[in-house]
């Protein structure tokens, strides 16, 4: 009898370190959506031009995905890394002091983030953004997801896209 | 010689007689909780933490197994409901606990116990739901009811104060068994304040 006490014991225990260890009980209100080549990149002389544009009805297979009815949110964004050759053939992270907001805003840091607003009409996120830049070898890497920002009490909105252009979602240009 | 193996003998006797009574003093004795059968409690862990109102009500058959149930209610007043924005995915509204329990210490006063439970439980669970206004696809999160029973053990440990009070605590886990949107295990924790009768 008491070795099967002891059984029951050590399995009663494990069960409760495992049900310690679930994590089926956790809910993210999240819903990822496609929609492919929503960022574009330019460069023109020593420009480069950013452009996230996302039409609140997104286009789906059967009907259009509506983004703000679901996240409630009135922006979203997408980061990007821009990076420099230096004299020693390797890339450094560069932060750029001379951007122009067309549309949007931007937070800058180690990286970039473009953040797209709902325009006027409620019709389109809208992103855009000029860089300026000295001489020298870029690389731009785009992280090509758009997302909802500040989603509270709503769903969290993640739009997976390309970078119009650049399959591989990033571009390695010179500025003369 | 002689005078000493009377004396040698006689306190053998005296030692052999004083433990005979000891032994049967012990046997003898019976603790006056053992003969107070019934005993309610409150939990006051899932009461102070959690919002809900915990009552168990336990029957004693004999010195080693119980039979009682518990029931705990979610006070829905004693919080915000954030369930909707919160992250965790079900709320437990109510739980009905029928268990049987077995005394693995001999003591009374002090002792373990292993708990077999059945957990009759409900409550609501979240999902998103995709709607359409006419014009477009969105998604919004709802809320359901659900409910569901669960089968599990627990171990738990008793301490009595003046021979009717009693601290209780308990650890232990349930599985649901029947109901894929419930939550998949339940939890069965409490530190519960009580009295024999």
């Amino acid at each position: 009898m008491k070795k099967y006490i002891q059984y029951i014991s050590v399995a009663i225990i494990a069960l409760i370190f495992t049900g310690c260890t679930e994590s089926d009980d956790e809910f993210f209100a999240s819903k990822i959506v496609t929609s492919n080549e929503l960022i574009e990149v330019n460069v023109t002389s020593n420009e480069l031009n950013v452009s996230c544009y996302v039409p609140r009805l997104l286009p789906q297979d059967t009907n259009p995905f509506d983004i703000y009815l679901t996240s409630n949110s009135r922006k979203m964004f997408f980061n990007y890394t821009l990076e420099k050759k230096n004299t020693n053939g390797a890339w450094e992270y560069i932060t750029p002091t001379s951007v122009t907001t067309v549309e949007g805003e931007n937070e800058i840091g180690d990286y970039i983030s473009g953040i797209a607003v709902l325009d006027a009409l409620d019709t389109t996120y809208e992103y855009e953004s000029d860089i300026t830049l000295a001489a020298g070898q870029y690389r731009i890497l785009i992280d090509p997801e758009i997302v909802s920002l500040n989603s509270q009490n709503a769903v969290m909105v993640t739009v997976k896209t390309s970078t119009f252009g650049i399959p591989s979602n990033a571009l390695e240009f010179t500025v003369n | 010689m002689k005078k000493i193996s009377y004396l040698l003998g006689l306190f053998l006797s005296v030692s052999a007689f004083a433990q005979t009574n000891n032994n049967t003093a012990t046997d003898t004795i019976v603790s006056p909780i053992l003969a107070k059968k019934n005993e309610v409690k409150v939990d006051v862990l899932n009461g102070i933490a959690n919002g809900k109102l915990g009552i168990s009500y336990e029957r004693f058959i004999n010195k080693d197994f119980s039979v009682g149930i518990t029931g705990m209610m979610f006070n829905k007043n004693s919080k915000t409901d954030d369930f909707l924005t919160d992250d965790t995915r079900t709320l437990i509204d109510y739980q009905v606990i029928p268990y049987v329990r077995y005394a693995m210490s001999k003591s009374a006063t002090n002792l373990y116990y292993l708990e077999g439970f059945v957990n009759f439980n409900g409550g609501e669970f979240k999902e998103l739901t995709t709607l359409n206004n006419g014009v477009a696809d969105y998604v919004v999160v709802t809320r359901n009811d659900y409910s569901d029973i669960a089968l599990g053990g627990s171990v738990g440990y008793k301490l009595y104060f003046k021979e009717s009070f009693v601290v209780d605590l308990n650890v232990g886990i349930g599985k649901n068994l029947f109901n894929e949107d419930s939550p998949s295990t339940v939890a069965r924790l409490g530190i519960n304040l009580g009295y024999r009768f």
